[in-house]
């Protein structure tokens, strides 16, 4: 029996791409209030006031922010919610 | 949301029953027709990604859903609406306040696109604004309610 054949190799930036996780991302706009964001934030993904506050500063301060990450169908059903709600948000790769 | 149970009431003066009623006339208009090149309705409904193709595959798998909740959202604004005598208040139950403020930031999207407003946007004191204004100050009054129930 000889050795089994493995080797180590350099990852294709493709493979790498693979793993990369999918994420929602709202941009800043001049129109969507300061506490409308927030209370988005915490009707769409349940998260608690102090960090849909965190979120909607970095959006404000940053000009974008992720709001959540993980499988695409996830993100893009994230997005399309954040579209009803009249916020600008994108599906991109972390 | 604002907890089950709870209301909000709101009175409005005849004049802003008019100016909000003009209002969900024409974004109505505007989500039926459907005008793509329209660059409010643009805004109203972005790209979801920033790549062209993934954004254009994108719309057509969600397109059709937003403006089915967008038109629900403006219907059951105006149903509250048409509840109530010319300067009556209305009692806003908790499905119905998160309506308005889907409708309410539809409007002032448009309004934004229409009057160029920017971040940039210095002292309004240009009429044109006051709707605007109008709408902002009963969207955070409302957002408010919503959130601290």
């Amino acid at each position: 029996m000889s050795a089994p054949a493995v080797e180590e190799v350099e990852r294709s930036d493709a493979d790498a791409d693979a793993d990369r996780p999918w994420v929602c991302v709202v941009w800043n706009d001049p129109v969507n209030l300061m506490s409308y964001v927030t209370y988005v934030f915490m009707t769409v993904f349940g998260y608690p006031k102090a960090k849909a506050e965190r979120l909607m500063l970095d959006v404000h301060h940053k000009g974008r922010a992720t709001v959540s990450s993980g499988p695409r169908e996830q993100m893009e059903a994230d997005v399309a919610r954040l579209h009803g709600y009249g916020l600008w948000a994108t599906v991109a790769r972390d | 949301m604002l907890p089950e149970g709870k209301a909000v009431r709101l009175r409005l003066g005849p004049q802003e029953r008019e100016f909000l009623g003009e209002l969900l006339a024409g974004l109505a208009a505007l989500l039926e027709e459907d005008a793509a090149d329209d660059p409010a309705l643009r805004r109203l409904r972005p790209d979801g990604y920033a790549d062209a193709e993934a954004a254009a595959e994108f719309r057509q798998l969600t397109e059709d859903d937003l403006r089915r909740s967008q038109l629900d959202a403006l219907d059951q604004v105006r149903s509250s609406l048409r509840g109530s005598g010319a300067d009556a208040e209305l009692v806003l139950d908790a499905v119905t306040v998160e309506a308005w403020l889907m409708t309410l930031t539809q409007m002032r999207l448009v309004l934004a696109v229409r009057l160029g407003l920017t971040e940039d946007s210095g002292p309004r004191d240009d009429p044109e604004f006051a709707g605007y204004d109008w709408l902002t100050a009963l969207q955070d009054l409302l957002v408010r309610l919503a959130m601290d129930g």
